[in-house]
């Protein structure tokens, strides 16, 4: 049988309660029943298990999933959906095969991290060249379809010198407490190396001795589009270079990354020594925003007289169930006044790439986030992913809300050093 | 079987984005929260009152039978269309129209979720009172199709007691309003008619609710017993003692470890029974309530009595219970959910009796009950992949279903007749009665279109079954 035995059993677990849609955020804006986990797992069981339905018939159920697991926090019998729909992903994937440019972002580009950074250094030699309004005047994204209109959505990617220069950050702790490696992940290493820089001096702050090496992508990316063979491959990488290391924990300010890295466990279910070294890996994963509560936070802070309120990452809130403690980093930071955002913990729309496949299911999405972002009146809105940041500062910008959309690390830092100056 | 033009001509009606006809789409459409599968024909979403009545118009005049659908979350295939047809799924219907606490009144489109409803009347201090543990995802059109209750209904009654009025679309497509927007209305009470019709007799496209002003405040009790004997003798005895608590669940011990396995919301594993009970009005007349009631509960021989000291435990409690049927999911993917009513006093022995039924078809019975109401649910496991399995069950539903009759109750107290309980109206109703009803479905929709096959039960059917005596 193809697919997984586990996910098998799980597709024929669901007795049909409906308690999911309460959780699903494209429920809620289609009103369709093959949108809920309810309808997505009958679908996939009929196409992949009774046989009754085409593989191509499921399509769309299974890619319109934003693999948010909200639904999982309402449904009474535990069905994990994010792992049925990655595993139905990675079969219709088996039968179609990839496309060549998943081949080169999956196989090349993101297990080389060189090579990425050189990619994005294109990216933003596009942006100072003018290309990328050259294209948007000519209306040349439009004709790429829904990749065209989300385009929008990627701010201009600043200059990075990529993790080399990361690493030259970190300073040598006297009397260090802990030793960690933090986990830089694809994003801050090439688009935010801001967010690395303020990761680094929050640790320090802490008198966390900190290493950085040379991981790759966590492989969620390859994961949630269905490569799941690339994403094991860079699992490998990862565990093995975690092995030669000596620390007590891996930490990342992502909780895209800590979430996918905290499920290497899962992957290798069956190959001789991996499973055990991945479950030893994925152990000592903390999310940053965990690991300062666990050690103890840093309240030694200047004052940020703001409204501030949170928005859960998927991958922190259902995946992780970590939803205290970048709350309570938020509260403890002098003058902070922290307001509760009705939903917030209901997806974005952003999940990975989603936006940029399914540009108006996503809208749609964000639009219900940003009413009740709009309700909260706040000055900052802060949230702990950069998918999450790019689409909510996106939507911010085009609803016309004064919020401002920051990293949590942003946040800190700037309680750390200057205080009330704009972060 | 429907063609492309008609189709079409519906297309036409509710417009390219709302309707839906694709094989994956019918498949998705084929089911409830049953265990039953049939395909429909077309899906559409409509928007208005006029376009469910353009919808309901051509489907009058082709004989094609229509469904109404909210969430699909009945447990009586009461969606399934067994016949094919139009699935008219009115998740699209979703406003909150107005809320009027002056007057007591909200007025909403049916595809309103009930908790969406619940979350909107809460900045003013107001509920809606029916509770159906479905409530997080069931609409308030299906609590109106199925008379839906809910663990507070107890105190407060079911859904019909808190619907005013509606505006209706009657089978040849015409739009009338039934009640009012007040209590009581001259002439024939339709409304009354119409609530728990399941889609048989009208399709709601708005609802005037009665709404009211939350309790000041609550108390949840779990109270643990030993025996079965001892949790419902309590029941007796605090409604006996003239407390009439918010809610009043029980809960068995397969039940208490399935939620247990699921979400950790406090409850015991190794009991054989405990009740859930909460109270609600004035803070002085709780504490003397839960003083009463912990007397009753020693002189029951009680193992141990909770009072849950936050919010937060209070909550986990209830999303434990309202989590109940899914849990059960955990030991069994497919069961069947029975739905009798029996006297207060009924429920000890009725629940021996089911115990047998179990041990007779070699069947695991889960239950949980409504037990201030003496609505107990019963709930047959099974394996689908086993058909022998999947016969017994149905025929230990059946017999569960002619026990709760005998014992002087019902066979369904709130999830509606459907499919599910088809046959056994014949054990509950005389043919008279069941004639008497016929012709009421006769009146609102002579052509048979509205959920047909659904509530009533096929007249050539009755020899096959031993009716009721006419009573005398
Ligand atoms: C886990 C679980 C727990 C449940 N707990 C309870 C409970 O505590 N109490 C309870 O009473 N029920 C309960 N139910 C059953 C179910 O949720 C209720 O019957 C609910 O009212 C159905 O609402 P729905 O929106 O899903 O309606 P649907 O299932 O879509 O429809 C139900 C019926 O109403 C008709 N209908 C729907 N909309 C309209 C309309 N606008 N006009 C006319 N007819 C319409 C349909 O044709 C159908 O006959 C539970 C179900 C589940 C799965
Ligand atoms: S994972 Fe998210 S989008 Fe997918 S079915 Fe669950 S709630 Fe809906
Ligand atoms: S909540 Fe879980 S068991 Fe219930 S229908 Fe959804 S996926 Fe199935």
């Amino acid at each position: 049988m193809p697919l997984s035995e586990e996910i098998a059993i799980a597709l024929r677990k669901c007795n049909r309660c409906g308690f999911c849609q309460a959780g699903c955020p494209i429920y809620k804006v289609t009103g369709v029943e093959w949108e809920t986990a309810r309808g997505r797992i009958e679908l996939v069981r009929s196409a992949l298990l009774d046989h009754n339905l085409e593989l191509k018939d499921i399509d769309d159920p299974v890619f319109h999933c934003l693999t948010c697991n909200n639904c999982v926090e309402h449904c009474p019998a535990g069905i994990q959906t994010a792992d049925i729909i990655f595993g139905a992903r990675e079969e219709i994937r088996r039968r179609q095969g990839n496309s060549w440019i998943q081949k080169m972002l999956f196989r090349k580009l993101l297990p080389n991290p060189s090579l990425l950074h050189s990619a994005s250094r294109l990216l933003r030699l596009a942006d100072v060249t003018g290309l990328r309004s050259a294209a948007r005047k000519t209306g040349l994204t439009r004709l790429i379809g829904d990749a065209g209109k989300a385009e929008a959505i990627v701010p201009p990617a600043p200059s990075s010198e990529g993790l080399a220069a990361i690493a030259r950050q970190v300073k040598k702790i006297e009397n260090p407490k802990h030793k960690v490696a933090y986990f830089v992940g694809c994003h801050a290493a090439n688009l935010s190396p801001a967010v690395a820089a303020a990761t680094i001096r929050i640790l320090h702050k802490h008198r966390v001795d900190v290493v950085v090496p040379e991981f790759v992508c966590c492989g969620l990316p390859a994961a949630g589009y269905g490569d799941a063979d690339s994403a094991r491959e860079l699992a490998r990488k990862n565990i093995d270079t975690a092995r030669a290391l000596d620390v007590e924990a891996i930490v990342t300010p992502c909780g895209s990354c800590s979430s996918y890295l905290k499920e290497y466990g899962k992957l290798f279910a069956d190959e001789n020594e991996w499973p055990e070294k991945a479950a030893d890996f994925a152990g000592k994963v903390k999310d940053l925003s965990e690991f300062l509560v666990d050690i103890g936070l840093n309240t030694e802070m200047s004052t940020v007289r703001k409204k501030v309120t949170y928005h859960d990452p998927c991958h922190l809130a259902h995946f992780q169930k970590i939803r205290e403690q970048p709350r309570t980093i938020i509260k403890n930071i002098p003058g902070v006044e922290f307001v509760e955002m009705a939903e917030s913990n209901m997806c974005c729309g952003a999940a990975g790439s989603y936006a940029f496949n399914h540009y108006d299911l996503s809208m749609k999405v964000l639009e219900r986030k940003m009413d009740n972002l709009a309700k909260t009146s706040a000055d900052i809105l802060v949230t702990n992913c950069p998918g999450c940041v790019m689409q909510l500062a996106y939507g911010a910008k085009k609803h016309g809300l004064p919020t401002r959309t920051t990293e949590l690390v942003e946040l800190l830092d700037l309680a750390y050093h200057t205080g009330d100056d704009e972060p | 079987m429907i063609q492309q033009s008609f189709i079409k001509e519906l297309t036409g009606i509710v417009g390219r984005d709302n309707i839906l006809s694709s094989r994956k789409d019918l498949l998705a459409y084929s089911y409830d929260s049953t265990s039953r599968q049939e395909m429909p024909e077309v899906i559409v979403f409509p928007r208005s009152t006029a376009e469910v009545s353009g919808v309901i118009k051509a489907a009058h005049r082709d004989k094609v039978p229509v469904i109404a659908r909210g969430a699909g979350t009945n447990l009586s295939g009461g969606t399934i269309p067994d016949r094919g047809g139009i699935i008219l799924e009115l998740s699209r219907m979703n406003r909150i129209l107005d809320i009027d606490t002056a007057n007591h009144r909200a007025v909403v489109q049916p595809g309103v979720v009930n908790l969406d409803l619940q979350n909107a009347l809460a900045p003013f201090g107001f509920v809606f009172p029916p509770d159906p543990a479905s409530q997080e995802m069931s609409t308030l059109g299906g609590n109106v199709g199925e008379n839906a209750g809910g663990p507070h209904c107890l105190k407060h009654g079911v859904t019909s007691k808190y619907v005013y009025g509606m505006e209706v679309v009657l089978s040849d497509g015409e739009v009338i309003n039934v009640g009012g927007s007040v209590e009581d209305n001259p002439g024939y009470d339709l409304r009354g008619l119409l609530i728990g019709s399941e889609g048989t007799l009208g399709i709601a496209t708005r609802l005037t609710l009665h709404i009211i002003p939350k309790p000041e405040t609550s108390r949840t009790l779990l109270v643990i017993f030993e025996t079965l004997e001892n949790a419902s003798q309590t029941v007796s005895d605090i409604i006996g003692a003239g407390i009439i608590p918010g809610a009043m669940e029980l809960i068995d011990k397969t039940t208490c470890w399935a939620i247990e396995q699921g979400i950790s919301a406090g409850y015991p594993t190794d009991a054989e029974a405990v009740l859930l009970i909460e109270l609600e009005g004035l803070q002085d007349s709780l504490d003397r309530q839960v003083r009463d009631i912990s007397e009753i509960c020693q002189k029951n021989k009680v193992r141990e009595l909770r009072i849950a000291k936050t919010s937060a435990e209070q909550a986990a409690l209830w999303q434990g219970r309202r989590g109940a049927f899914g849990a059960i999911a955990r030991i069994c993917p497919q069961y069947i959910v029975m739905d009798g009513t029996v006297p207060r006093n009924k429920m000890v022995p009725t629940i021996h009796r089911v115990d047998e039924i179990a041990k007779k078809y070699h069947l695991t019975i889960a239950l949980v009950a409504h037990a201030g109401d003496g609505n107990i649910h019963p709930l047959i496991l099974f394996d689908t992949g086993n058909p022998e399995e999947i016969v017994s069950a149905r025929k230990a539903g059946d017999e569960i279903c002619e026990l709760c009759s005998s014992m002087g109750g019902t066979i369904t107290g709130e999830h509606g007749v459907g499919l599910e309980k088809l046959h056994a109206m014949f054990t509950q109703f005389s043919s008279a009665d069941l004639s008497a009803m016929r012709r009421v479905k006769e009146v609102f929709d002579p052509e048979g279109i509205l959920n047909p096959g659904k509530l009533l039960p096929p007249e050539e059917d009755e020899s096959l079954h031993e009716t009721k005596e006419v009573a005398g």
